[in-house]
Order: C-alpha cells, then sequence, then structure tokens
C-alpha cells in the first residue's frame, strides 16, 4: 500500500518528537514494582535430571537383580550328590560295566541282591522316616515311593552286575544307607518291586539313552561313567513351573506393573513353589 | 542484535531473582519505558501504574526472552501491550474530547512538518485531544511501529477499521495543529 508524502512526513515528525520522551519515574514506583515481586511465589525449581536419571535407573537395576531369576526356578542337586560321589569312583574304575555284563549274570545274581538289599534298606529307611517325618501323608509316600523306587532298584542292580560282589562293600553300604530310603514306603501291593528283576542291561542302556523316568543321575554315574569328579547330576524330579505366562499383560500401566507384582509375589511365597523347590530331605 | 556480556550477567542475575540486579535492570530502562507509557496515558500517575505493571511482567517473564532481539524492544512491547490492557480495562481516566466536525478541511497551509516546531509536551497534548481509538490507532502505527494486521490483532478491530482509524487521526491532527494557531494569532 503506497502511502501519501504527507502522511509518512506527520509519522516521521511524530516518532522523531517522542525518540528522545524519557520521564523520571518517582520513588514510590521501584517500591511497588519490589512489593509486587515479593507477593509472586518463585518458580519451581526444575527437576534435577542429570540427577534424577541415573537414580532412576540405579533403582531399576536394583528391583530388577532382587527380582527372582529364571535360574533360581532352576531344580539344584542336594541329596543325590553324597552318594554319587561315592559312587563315582567305583563306577568309573569298571568303565564297561554295564554294556560288558550279559543279561544272565544280570538274572542269577540281581534278584538275590536285590532282595537282600531292599529288606535292608527298607528296614533301615522305616526307622528313619518314622522317625524323621511322621507327619508323612498317604499321599506324599506314595509319591516317593513312586519316584525313587525305580531308581534304587537300578542302583542296586548296576552296581550287582557291574561288580564282583567283593569290590563292592563301601558302595553298596553307601547306596543302601543314603539313596534307599524310598523302598521303606513301598506298600505290599505295589508293582513296582516286580520291576528291577527284569531290567536288563539293553533297558539300562536304553533308558540312559532316553532319559526316560527312572534312570536317576547315580544310576547314569555308575552305569555309562558320564560324570567326572565334582560333576552334580541332572535332576531328575520333574519341576512344575508357576503358569505366570497364563497371566494376561495387557496394558502398560499401572494396572500392569501391579499384576506383575502380585504374581512374583504369589510365586515366592505360594506353598505350590515351596513344596516344588524343596528337594525330599532323606 | 546479540546482547553484550554486561547484560547477559545482568539477565542471568535477575533470572536468579536478585533484588540488585532487578533494581539495575529497571533504572536503565524505566525513564523511556514511562515516556512510551505517557503517550498512551492521559496522567503520569496512570503512566506510572502502567509502568508498574509492565515491569513486573518483565521480570516474572524473563525467562521467556531470547537474546535473539533487543531486550529494550522487548521491554517496549511489554508496557505497549500493558498500556493497551489499562486502557481495554477502563482504568485509563477518559479525557474530554474536543468536538471536531465530521467533515472538515485541513488548510493547505498546514504542513506535516508543522509538527516540528512543537515540543513533546504541546504534541502530546494534541494528541491527547483525539478520539481515543484515533489517538492509539496513530501512536501505535506512526510511533511505535506497529502494522495494521498486529493492531487490528491487539485492539479486536479490523484492518480497515484500523485504517480508517489511522487516516482520521492524522486529519484531526493537522486541524487540531490548526485550530490552536489560529487560536494563537487571534
Amino acid at each position: 500500500m503506497t502511502q501519501n508524502p504527507e502522511d509518512e512526513l506527520l509519522d516521521e515528525s511524530l516518532r522523531e518528537t517522542f525518540s528522545d520522551f524519557t520521564l523520571s519515574p518517582s520513588s514510590r514506583l521501584w517500591a511497588g514494582v519490589e512489593e509486587q515481586l515479593a507477593d509472586i511465589p518463585k518458580a519451581p525449581r526444575a527437576l534435577p535430571y542429570k540427577v534424577l536419571l541415573p537414580l532412576v535407573g540405579l533403582v531399576g537395576v536394583g528391583v530388577g537383580w532382587l527380582l527372582p531369576h529364571p535360574e533360581s526356578t532352576k531344580p539344584t542337586p542336594k541329596t543325590e550328590q553324597p552318594a554319587v560321589s561315592r559312587t563315582e569312583a567305583p563306577a568309573a574304575a569298571l568303565q564297561p560295566a554295564p554294556t560288558t555284563v550279559s543279561p544272565d549274570i544280570l538274572s542269577a545274581v540281581a534278584p538275590n541282591k536285590l532282595e537282600a538289599g531292599r529288606e535292608q534298606a527298607a528296614t533301615t529307611a522305616e526307622k528313619r522316616m518314622a522317625a524323621r517325618r511322621p507327619q508323612l501323608t498317604g499321599v506324599e509316600t506314595k509319591r516317593i515311593t513312586a519316584a525313587q523306587t525305580p531308581e534304587t532298584d537300578t542302583l542296586v542292580l548296576a552296581a550287582s552286575a557291574a561288580l564282583p560282589l567283593a569290590a563292592l562293600p563301601p558302595a553298596a553300604d553307601t547306596l543302601t544307607a543314603t539313596a534307599l530310603p524310598a523302598p521303606a514306603a513301598v506298600s505290599a501291593d505295589s508293582q513296582l518291586s516286580a520291576a528291577p528283576v527284569q531290567l536288563s542291561a539293553s533297558e539300562v542302556r536304553e533308558n540312559e539313552r532316553t532319559g526316560t523316568a527312572g534312570t536317576g543321575a547315580a544310576t547314569r554315574a555308575a552305569a555309562a561313567g558320564v560324570l567326572k569328579p565334582g560333576e552334580a547330576p541332572r535332576e531328575w524330579r520333574t519341576e512344575y513351573r508357576v503358569p505366570t505366562h497364563r497371566m494376561a499383560e495387557k496394558g502398560r500401566g499401572f494396572r500392569r506393573r501391579i499384576t506383575h507384582l502380585t504374581q512374583q509375589v504369589r510365586h515366592v511365597f505360594s506353598p505350590r513353589r515351596s513344596k516344588a523347590a524343596a528337594q525330599p530331605d532323606f | 542484535m546479540p546482547v553484550s556480556s554486561d547484560l547477559d550477567a545482568l539477565l542471568a542475575r535477575c533470572l536468579r531473582r536478585e533484588p540488585a540486579a532487578q533494581r539495575t535492570l529497571y533504572s536503565r530502562y524505566a525513564g523511556r519505558m514511562l515516556g512510551i507509557a505517557r503517550r498512551y496515558a492521559y496522567t503520569l500517575p496512570e503512566a506510572e501504574d502502567i509502568l508498574q505493571d509492565a515491569f513486573v511482567k518483565v521480570f516474572t517473564r524473563l525467562g521467556e526472552f531470547r537474546s535473539e532481539g533487543s531486550l529494550e524492544g522487548w521491554i517496549r512491547r511489554i508496557v505497549v501491550t500493558t498500556a493497551i490492557n489499562h486502557w481495554q480495562s477502563g482504568k485509563l481516566r477518559r479525557q474530554r474530547q474536543v468536538e471536531l466536525p465530521d467533515s472538515f478541511d485541513v488548510s493547505p497551509a498546514v504542513s506535516a512538518s508543522a509538527l516540528d516546531q512543537l515540543n513533546v509536551l504541546e504534541v502530546l497534548s494534541l494528541i491527547e485531544q483525539l478520539p481515543e481509538g484515533c489517538k492509539v490507532v496513530l501512536l501505535l502505527y506512526a510511533v511505535d511501529g506497529y502494522s495494521h494486521s498486529e493492531i487490528s490483532e491487539m485492539l479486536g478491530i479490523q484492518e480497515s477499521t484500523s485504517k480508517a482509524q489511522l487516516s482520521k487521526a492524522r486529519k484531526q491532527l493537522l486541524l487540531l495543529y490548526q485550530q490552536q494557531n489560529n487560536f494563537i494569532r487571534l
């Protein structure tokens, strides 16, 4: 828009007139400004991000470290380890143990030795169980029996099949005293008592190969000699994971964190966990 | 224009709410800003009220100032805006305006440069006789350098209204000058 030169001249004249226009303010003016500034609350200090962010990181790492790790749910060998270590020496000394034994020898030697060992173990363990775990319920007894009996039988079978009887005294004693308490709970109507008699060397090898039920760590160590000194046997007991994966994981907010926290608390303090994680006490 | 280092340090101290620094900043700009406030006000106490409110705003919003422009220009804008707010809220005392005819002719003998012969207070007294809208638009446009779009935004009017008010203000100012001179001559 083009302006009238007269108008521009007038504007210029006004601008020049007021360009140096200054007035001295009265002293009360600053007092008023100071008073109003004092009434205004100070602005809140900005968050110290340089300190806050590392602090949050440290807290996060600490909380993450305190939470249960996946490794902590893995079973740890406890009770079987001494028995295995004791039996390791004769088992390792006799490398071709189960494979070189023919089924005839097995069938001739094993039943007698097995029966004697079983009876002795039964009486010993019965006393110990009665003394140490009088509150054991019937259900638990059956569970222990079902889990332990094959291993015990196999242990005796493997040891007797691999060794001349004279060479076995310390290992056999150890096995009987430490690893054979479970048969004490075998009832008369249990069908497990006949199982070890029919277990042949090929079955032992097959069990060893497939890693199926009834092949305990001690058996495998004695039979195949794969365990080295100081090496813990593989845990045979079944661990049932707490089914936290079934819980819904929707959202990212407070609700999810609360759900996660309650899951962890339940995971730590649930009776199922204590039962599953606890190893048999014998 | 970059802010000089001493002014930068002064601003930093003002941001920390140091009273001495605030007082220094106030002393540096108060005289000029009071002159600006006086143009929009009708009396000196009114101008001081405007200036007080303006400096409170300056110190509370100093963190929003960017060093890209001049600090004086930033404070000047605050003073002008505060003065407009005072005027719009009715805090400024309305002066009795001179009755001027709707259609008036300015003598060709009165030129635009005639105001150069007057001092500041005489020009100010002429401007104060203008209608309020005309006075504010004239000061904003001719003296403080605002555009019509900025004026329309500040005052909440159309740009065409702003232009019309400016045109009317110029003519009335010259007419007032002419009447004053004629009165003096008579």
